[in-house]
């Protein structure tokens, strides 16, 4: 054949390839995702880079250097302290014989309902310098407050009290998951519980702990509402402070881009150590794990869970309570803020939906068919984890106010910062769910004569439905609760329940605070629980 | 029995497009699939993974592609179904052409079955419903009927409303050949089907399936790696090496006559003896050889040697040694020592023992006399 | 594989689907409502909410006229305003100090509106060419906690805080509150450069602990966190409400003293505003006398225009004022900003 033809066909083998069978409609929405995910932060980058010599002046400035210590002192502390509470009771929860360990383990999630600021203003009730223990020590002769949970050691302690689950279920995953074998075989050589925990099951677990322990650093880098009310002084809080102080979004702009740099590195750095492994694969038919008799050890290890899980939501839970006072006020801001009630719900749907939908083709795209564009895909979703509530809001503002000014000003921008966000969650909710899927399903149905999206209709779904399911949930939570993008984008008179907690706690109406608080945290647990009992069920049969 | 096989005969039915009558001839049969000079190549060019393949399979015959793994018989699977399309030659299937250079027809519109090695049955669907998934273009009467022979046929027909996950690995995997063949395919292509059954249910299900493909008097080709499999179930074996297919014909060729000095090896044990030419006898050390193949004098050749052409005999006056003796139940493999240092092997019935040490003669009444160049090409 | 049969069962995730296609129609449709209805009043104050909403309250159920309220830091809505000022979304500004409605107004972003009702506005408090207007006022006040701070020791100057016996006991908020910058900016402008910087500087030494709010300021002279505190007067009056132990001094009140400084909370319009007759009428209701009360009754504000009743406030005419034009403020912001990083 003539070599024109031939190079044609290579060409279409390799366009077929990649979007066999699903035509045009997915090259549309190709183009449209990566556009839609890329864009803020571009435009973004473009704006710090072309900020002149008066932008960089802040960068060569002396303060920057002790703003990056900070900040990543703040990460590093707050990761380690998520560490120390994770871990054990990870251990403890799924290796020993601890009564009530099942509830405990389906209640571990709790705290993720619970955002850190609203952990932040109920800790500085407690332990700030007019808080309770403070009074109670004044009042008992004292002078001076003893403790004070403001500045850098207190937003570490909030900011790891309330993201220690991430720990706590990747490492229970990991241990539910791993080959008893090699326990037992150290059992036999001789080892008691410390020294295989040592030896064996920790190297292990690295991988996990790793991937647990860079998510609560990312999480703590790009965290702007706790931080900002326990007054520490991190990249996010003073980039929000450039937006509100100076009459020019240079500022803010480099402050970004350089936090997204250390943001991109966290991010590689986690991706790189949890290789191919991105979520963890149950496998089905090995022994279950030797359960390790606690004896005189169980009532401590009591403590210890009852303790973290008091600290991270029973003690929150329980100052919101007695903060509201009468269960008629917690109705009565129900009913003045019903609005925002709907909100916040119909806003975090709405995105949830979207970014389930476009998940999912994302993740189809980058799991059956391997190659560029699956690839380049997936990175552009990926985005989000690595750009802080604060700098998408910023990007998305610059970005439509230019380009798009009728978007900007609406709801929809609201909606499309939790989409960008959080794409990544519903990315990964569907990435794992398809991996459980046998490609060759898929096949089978096209052999039997479907096209490829009757087989996706068909065999696909059906399969994938309980994790795209639990994908849009976790968006759905996220999204509930974001508030430093929110914060920044809503129009005038659109707030959502993160908002008016914000304002709350600003104008320090503690009251208000707690009754819109327990509103959220009672939204957003239910979710919680359910796809916890959906993931507790899946392992329980296997 | 039945309806199915009598619709083989009589009519093919391809999925979604009209039905082709076929007239009835007794021989010779109709080509159901052709390959013509079919290549596959992945990371441009670089590797091939099948290389210039010609072959065909008549209706009712069942061809087994034999060969180790990475040899490319699953891709040339995979060609044949459409999953993957080739670089260069052509498919025919029914004597359409299903891939050549610009053409390509989708694996929906090609009337192929397929058994996968994990059988991939719809873990969401029943076993009738996971039967009935290829019958979506008939009539819910005639879907009933056939989906009840299908399941007749596989011997499954009271398991009809059990899941996926509550059957056994046999009968999953006939469930997934129930739903190969209930739509009536041109072809079924089954890749490595019984590579994940328990060793004891292995001989058995092979059975089976083998009758269930005779009965049915369907068109198959089965890929394997185990050789004795493939010539218990195949009317004719093509070997593939490194994407090339290096034999295509009937088992007892192959062994006997293997072309090539990798099929000899990989298609039960072979030994290799240096030997030259000379005239109408090959000289070896193990004796002299009628030259069958009229090779040429002068020539150096290896000859190829079978552990059951070997006979044993001890005697002191002989230079050669029994190494080690394997007792395999049936019989015995032992490993002997020729005087040249070159180890050969034999197999001796199960009740004859030789100690290791004896020295033994060596009678070598190979049925077929294969030779090879150094180079491995048969001759 | 038990799951799928149980989830097949439930069959949750088909209801999920039509809630949520339900939920995406709903609320787009309320978007739409949200966009569509430009009737609404877009108010962007950088004035706290629990001070204005009562005002905005009471003009909705006056005027019928519906308003949306963006709340938030001043300079950071000054920002948006700029940003949006091709298609401006708000229609009123209301700022804690008018230093940064100078600012707007050069940028030409301001739409002049001399209200009837604030005809009596002493000229001092609203801008010469019309472009906004001072509403009430809050001054520059030291707050102090009554336990810590005996009577003989309460400071009458500013320069007292200086002295050591003030060490670790002082609280100002940064200059994120801009009624601080315009202290600061006033500091410049009377005893210049140099001597501002120094005061400053000694005042940090002396450990002037700086918070970010002044909320934070007088919560922290009323428990006893802080002795004083450098605030604005209606926080005396919130920290009272509190009944927190606090006293107030309007301090350099002398012959030589320079006096207090007087923050007018202003209003203006914004230029291209999507609904002008509205906005004219909010401005005119902020002088009405039922606004004003309100303003000087619930937020302790110091009315600035006369025949206003000051309740508990202290009037204009009680204490000595310290004499700038809000256009010098606003000229010396960036000044002001370079010199006190630390604040």
């Amino acid at each position: 054949m003539v070599s024109g033809s031939v190079q044609r066909v290579e060409l279409v083998g390799l366009w077929r390839s990649q979007i066999a069978g699903l035509g045009v409609p997915a090259v549309v929405a190709t183009v449209l995702i990566i556009l839609l995910t890329a864009s803020p932060l571009v435009n973004l980058l473009i704006s710090a880079v072309t900020g002149g010599l008066k932008a960089f002046s802040i960068v060569m400035n002396s303060s920057m250097l002790s703003l990056i210590a900070q900040t990543l002192l703040l990460a590093g502390l707050a990761t380690l302290w998520a560490m120390v509470l994770g871990l054990p009771p990870a251990w403890i929860l799924t290796r020993t014989d601890l009564p009530g360990r099942r509830l405990l383990q389906a209640v571990g999630v709790l705290p993720l309902a619970i955002p850190p600021y609203i952990g932040a203003f109920t800790y500085i009730t407690l332990l700030g310098p007019v808080g309770w223990i403070n009074t109670a020590y004044q009042t008992m002769g004292g002078s001076g407050p003893i403790v004070n949970i403001y500045g850098l050691w207190g937003g570490a302690l909030v900011l790891g009290l309330f993201t220690y689950p991430y720990i706590l279920l990747m490492v229970s995953s990991a241990l539910k998951g791993s080959d008893p074998a090699l326990e037992e075989a150290a059992r036999a050589a001789g080892l008691g519980p410390v020294g295989i925990f040592c030896r064996v099951t920790f190297p292990l677990l690295r991988p996990s702990l790793l991937a647990g322990a860079l998510l609560v650093f990312l999480y703590a880098l790009s965290d702007f509402g706790a931080v900002s009310l326990l007054r520490v002084n991190t990249f996010t809080t003073e980039i929000f402070h450039q937006l509100n102080t100076r009459f020019d979004q240079q500022n803010a702009a480099v402050l970004s881009a350089i936090l997204v740099l250390l943001t991109a590195v966290v991010l590689m750095a986690q991706r790189k150590s949890l290789g191919r492994r991105s979520f963890v694969q149950r496998r089905g038919g090995t022994r279950p794990a030797t359960i390790y008799p606690l004896g005189r050890w169980k009532v401590p290890a009591l403590c210890c869970s009852y303790l973290v899980l008091g600290g991270s939501v029973f003690l929150p839970v329980a100052l919101l309570l007695y903060q509201i006072g009468s269960p008629m006020s917690l109705l009565h801001t129900l009913f003045a803020g019903y609005h925002y009630l709907w909100n916040s719900l119909w806003t975090a749907a709405v995105a949830a939906t979207a970014a389930s939908g476009l998940g999912l083709f994302a993740a189809y795209l980058s799991q059956r068919r391997k190659g560029p564009v699956g690839l380049l895909l997936t990175s552009a979703t990926q985005l989000g984890y690595a750009i802080p509530g604060t700098v998408l809001g910023l990007s998305l503002i610059l970005l439509y106010n230019t380009y798009l000014p009728w978007v900007y000003g609406t709801a929809t921008m609201v909606i499309l910062g939790y989409l960008l966000r959080f794409l990544p969650q519903a990315v990964q909710g569907s990435a794992a769910a398809l991996a459980q899927v046998n490609p060759n399903l898929e096949e089978a149905a096209r052999s039997l004569g479907r096209s490829t999206w009757q087989a996706l209709r068909e065999v696909t779904v059906p399969l994938i439905r309980p994790g795209v399911a639990a994908g849009w949930m976790l968006v759905f939570i996220s999204s509930m609760k974001e508030l430093a993008a929110t914060l920044l984008l809503r129009p005038a008179g659109f707030d959502t329940l993160p908002v008016r907690i914000w304002i709350a706690s600003i104008e320090v109406d503690y009251a208000g605070a707690a009754a819109t608080s327990l509103i959220l945290i009672a939204i957003t647990a239910l979710p919680l629980f359910l796809i916890s009992r959906l993931d507790a069920t899946a392992s329980q049969l296997n | 029995m039945g309806n199915i096989a009598k619709k083989r005969i009589g009519e093919i039915a391809v999925a979604g497009t009209n039905i082709i009558p076929l007239e009835q001839t007794s021989s010779p049969r109709p080509m159901v699939i052709r390959l013509d000079r079919v290549s596959k190549h992945y990371g441009g060019d670089t590797i091939a993974a099948v290389e210039n393949i010609s072959f065909s399979v008549e209706q009712g015959e069942i061809l087994v592609l034999l060969g180790p793994s990475g040899c490319g018989k699953t891709t040339t699977l995979r060609l044949i179904a459409g999953f993957e399309a080739p670089d260069g030659g052509r498919i025919e299937i029914a004597g359409r052409t299903v891939a050549c250079d610009n053409i390509f027809l989708p694996p929906e519109q090609r009337g192929v079955g397929m058994v996968f090695q994990d059988y991939a049955l719809f873990p969401h669907l029943t076993v009738q419903e996971n039967v009935a998934f290829g019958l979506r273009h008939v009539s819910a009467e005639q879907q009933r009927s056939r989906i009840a022979e299908a399941l007749d046929l596989v011997g499954l027909s009271t398991l009809h409303r059990r899941y996926p996950y509550e059957l056994s690995g046999g009968q999953q995997q006939r469930v997934a050949l129930a739903r190969a063949l209930a739509p009536s395919p041109q072809v079924v292509l089954l890749d490595e089907p019984f590579s994940n059954l328990d060793a004891d249910m292995r001989a058995q299900i092979r059975e089976d399936v083998h009758s269930i493909l005779h009965q049915a008097g369907t068109t198959a080709i089965f890929v394997t790696h185990d050789q004795e499999e493939a010539f218990v179930i195949a009317d004719r074996v093509g070997v593939l090496n490194r994407g090339c297919l290096e034999q295509l014909d009937h088992p007892e060729a192959i062994y006997h006559t293997p072309a090539t000095r990798f099929i000899a090896g990989f298609v039960g044990s072979a030994d290799f003896v240096p030997g030259l030419v000379q005239g109408e006898r090959i000289t070896t050390e193990l004796g002299t050889f009628p030259n069958q193949q009229g090779l040429s004098v002068g020539r150096a050749v290896e000859l190829m040697i079978r552990p059951d052409d070997i006979d044993l005999v001890p005697d002191e006056a002989s230079e050669a040694t029994v190494l080690t003796r394997q007792f395999r139940g049936a019989d015995n493999l032992y490993c002997v020592r020729l005087p040249s240092g070159r180890k050969i092997h034999s197999n001796q019935g199960s009740t004859k023992f030789i100690e290791p040490g004896t020295r033994v003669s060596i009678q070598a009444n190979p049925t077929h006399v294969v030779c090879f160049d150094i180079d491995g090409l048969s001759q | 594989m038990v799951v799928i049969e149980k989830l097949r069962q439930n069959c949750c995730t088909g209801r999920t689907l039509f809630l949520s296609f339900l939920l995406l129609s709903a609320g787009v449709l309320f978007d739409l409502r949200t966009v569509v209805s430009a009737s609404e009043l877009v108010i962007y104050s950088g004035r706290k909410e629990s001070a204005i909403k009562p005002i905005v309250e009471l003009f909705e159920r006056q005027t019928g006229i519906k308003v949306a309220l963006k709340t938030g830091k001043t300079s950071g809505l000054a920002n948006e305003m700029l940003q949006e000022r091709q298609r401006p979304r708000a229609d009123i500004f209301i700022a804690t100090e008018a230093g940064v409605l100078e600012i707007l107004a050069k940028e030409g972003i301001l739409e002049p509106y001399t209200s009837p009702a604030a005809h009596a506005l002493p000229a001092e408090h609203k801008s010469a060419r019309g472009l906004w207007t001072g509403i009430s006022g809050r001054a520059r006040v030291i707050i102090y906690n009554k336990n810590l701070v005996k009577d003989g020791n309460i400071p009458s100057s500013i320069f007292d805080l200086t002295d050591a016996k003030w060490k670790g006991k002082i609280a100002i908020a940064g200059t994120r509150e801009r009624t601080t910058l315009a202290w600061l900016s006033a500091l410049v402008e009377i005893m210049g450069e140099a001597k501002a910087k120094s005061y400053i500087d000694r005042l940090l030494e002396n450990g002037l602990k700086v918070l970010p709010d002044n909320s934070d300021v007088w919560r922290g002279v009323g428990s006893g966190e802080f002795a004083v505190g450098l605030t604005n007067s209606p926080n005396y009056h919130l920290a009272l409400e509190a009944k927190l132990p606090v006293g107030v001094v309007y301090p350099d009140q002398g012959p030589k003293g320079i006096g207090v400084l007087v923050n007018p909370n202003a209003v203006a319009i914004v230029k291209g505003a999507q609904n002008l007759d509205q906005a004219r009428r909010f401005v005119d209701f902020l002088f009405s006398k039922s606004s004003q009360e309100l303003l000087v009754h619930h937020a302790f504000e110091i009315p600035l225009l006369p025949g206003i009743d000051p309740g508990q406030v202290r009037p204009l005419s009680g204490f000595k004022i310290l004499q700038i034009s809000q256009e010098r403020l606003a000229d010396l912001e960036d000044k002001t900003t370079a010199l006190f990083p630390g604040l």
